[in-house]
């Protein structure tokens, strides 16, 4: 017990040099949790973000490509395929069900993704949960859109509310679709997807904006064609960005994604999302080793900073060893004082760390929601977390055990003789 | 009073460096209980390897140094500061005080490393109480113990509480070193006062190594280093 009484005062009366070792370990300690949050965090988005899809079909291409434009709207999509192709793939006798997707346009910035009443009945998040409305319903009319749950808060949209569509996928357009504005339909509860951040309306809509354009260029005045006039006209598109399949029975996922891969009629690529997923996980695995090889040397810098630090008081402290020793303290106790010091400052440090990822966390997870899009999982530390914190303490106090031996050896041969 | 000598010393000889150097001989030293002692000879005359040897700190490398009827040699590391943190109270020089506890803390602080002598502290009351009363009878303003931190008091004041500390839980011996070097002539003189009336109110051994001989008339008995080493002692 005095022993520890002793440490806490000593380290109080060294409270600067304390302060500053405690912050570079609660700095070092911040950004390996931090890492982990974002690590976990971001696996959990990933794998949260698709279920039930068994393939999606795209034009021939990177797998990952396809992944990251269907599922995380990222990227542009180059190639389209067409819509022969998918009533050919729809038609196959092992599909149970075919959501085409066509990507292309945008309002501030969001996606808008152009598709049919199949997507809200089939497409899963999570573990297993369809799509549900926070209010109104599916797109029913031509120019109805239905908008995901970040939308509507942050743009302030309510049902009923005419928007105007942007062509392409810059946050800035310079080619309004104003001639022909869409209806908020519906509104989709939160996902935490990136569903939240996509407008919804139908493969025809789509099709009846771009029905005057010539090439992605604008329609020159004379030609073009009002809103009304299109209801009257045929809206099959004939071109699509890709298609989500769901299968009668998950073995034959293989077989018809080498058939679709092998496909002689359009070049086309199939990919399994659960796999594609954990490509990309792998994939970005490798970053987050890097960063937590960074994180690590930073802790190891950390506690070799600390150690320096007790070293560098042992020479002062000789005197208060002698006096120790001399009230009947022996040597053991003496290297018992420091290790208990630099169990203390690690200790101490990691739950620093620790209170300074929570803030920070809390502090700024609502804003890396909105430009990532990346939901931090906030709480306890998980299990890596807790290794980690618990490592780090052990570390602390093994290190402590540098400048304790030298103590031990230095009251030794000091004695009770003061130098 | 128990017959058994506070310091007997036989055939002791110890070397800090046994290649080279300085050897301390010592054929036979005997402190009786309650006798008070002045330990002089110059700067380098082992005084202070001795008390390191009566204190436990050292072994010597032959002979024996019984402390109480207790052969040091016979006892671990930890036993000898064990044996230490019951029986002996230290004084240095100066500096004798940990900067970052208070004064009363400081006084407290050996009876976290002595069971016995916390029992025999607190008999007569609290400690704090204890080491309040040791305090004042050294002379110590009351109102400084808890406020004051140790590094506001004058070497004097330091030398008393170091001297309080030596003597809570009414420690059998008092070892001191060049206790009153450090204060200015009048200071010396009533320290050492101090010193002697609580010895001798408490029944404690002293023995207090100085070099210099004017305090001698107040001590019952003056030993020489010269007198007491070893005729070889110094040419090793």
């Amino acid at each position: 017990m005095i022993i520890l009484r002793l440490a806490y005062q000593s380290l109080l009366s060294r409270w600067l040099t304390c302060l500053l070792t405690l912050a570079s370990i609660a700095i070092s300690v911040a950004l390996l949790l931090g890492i982990e949050t974002i690590r976990s965090s971001t696996r959990d988005h990933l794998t949260r973000t698709i279920s039930g899809t068994d393939l999606i079909i795209g034009p021939r291409g990177n797998g990952l490509t396809l992944l990251l434009s269907t599922v995380f709207q990222l990227g542009n999509p180059e190639n389209s395929l067409s819509w022969q192709t998918y009533q050919d793939i729809a038609g196959q006798p092992e599909i149970d069900w075919s959501v085409p997707l066509t990507f292309g346009d945008s309002h501030h910035g969001f996606r808008v993704l152009g598709t049919t009443h199949a997507f809200f009945e089939h497409y899963r998040y999570g573990e297993n949960q369809p799509l549900t409305f926070a209010q109104g319903q599916a797109f029913n009319d031509l120019f109805d859109v239905v908008i995901g749950a970040d939308i509507a808060s942050r743009l302030q949209y309510k049902l009923g509310q005419n928007i105007v569509l942007s062509h392409g996928l810059g946050e800035i357009s310079f080619m309004p679709h104003s001639d022909k504005p869409f209806k908020v339909a519906g509104i989709l509860r939160k996902t935490q997807t990136p569903i939240d951040r996509t407008l919804l309306i139908s493969l025809n809509g789509l099709e009846a904006m771009h029905i005057d354009w010539q090439a992605g260029a604008a329609p020159r005045p004379d030609q073009r064609v009002s809103a009304e006039a299109t209801r009257a006209m045929d809206l099959t598109p004939d071109k699509l960005s890709a298609i989500f399949i769901g299968l009668k029975t998950k073995i034959q996922s293989l077989s018809l994604q080498r058939r679709i891969n092998d496909n002689q009629a359009e070049p086309l690529t199939a990919i399994m999302p659960g796999l594609a997923l954990q490509d990309l996980w792998s994939l970005m695995g490798n970053a987050e080793s890097g960063f937590q090889l960074i994180a690590g040397m930073a802790i190891i810098a950390a506690l070799l900073g600390m150690v320096a630090m007790i070293f560098a008081s042992l020479n002062e402290r000789r005197r208060e060893m002698a006096i120790l020793r001399s009230i009947g303290a022996g040597p053991a106790q003496i290297a018992a004082l420091l290790v208990v010091e630099a169990s203390f400052i690690s200790l101490l440090g990691s739950l620093l760390g620790l209170g300074l990822i929570t803030g920070a966390t809390l502090l700024f997870n609502s804003w890396i929601e909105n430009v990532y899009g990346l939901t931090l999982i906030i709480g306890w530390p998980n299990a890596t977390q807790s290794v980690e914190l618990i490592m780090i303490i052990l570390a602390g106090s093994l290190a402590g055990l540098v400048p304790a031996m030298r103590a031990y050896h230095l009251s030794l041969s000091d004695g009770l003789m003061i130098r | 009073m128990d017959a058994q000598p506070a310091i007997l010393i036989q055939h002791a000889s110890f070397a800090w460096n046994k290649q080279a150097g300085y050897r301390l001989a010592i054929d036979a030293l005997t402190i009786q209980q309650g006798e008070r002692v002045l330990l002089t000879g110059r700067s380098g005359s082992g005084k202070s390897t001795l008390l390191s040897l009566i204190c436990g700190a050292n072994l010597p490398q032959s002979g024996q140094v019984e402390i109480l009827g207790q052969n040091l040699s016979q006892l671990s590391i930890s036993e000898r500061d064990h044996f230490r943190a019951e029986h002996i109270g230290v004084v240095f020089q100066m500096f004798n005080l940990i900067p970052y506890m208070s004064i009363v803390d400081n006084v407290l602080l050996p009876l976290s490393f002595a069971h016995e002598r916390k029992k025999r502290a607190s008999q007569s009351g609290s400690l704090q109480a204890k080491a309040e009363h040791l305090l004042i009878s050294m002379g110590l303003e009351p109102s400084a113990f808890h406020t004051q931190s140790v590094a506001e008091l004058s070497v004097g004041q330091q030398q008393r509480v170091a001297l309080a500390r030596a003597l809570i839980g009414a420690q059998q011996i008092i070892i001191a070193d060049e206790p009153t070097s450090a204060l200015d002539p009048d200071r010396q003189e009533q320290f050492l006062d101090l010193m002697m009336t609580q010895a001798k109110a408490e029944g404690t051994t002293l023995l207090i190594a100085s070099h210099d001989r004017h305090l001698s008339s107040r001590f019952d008995r003056v030993l020489d280093m010269s007198e007491i080493t070893s005729a070889n002692a110094e040419d090793a």
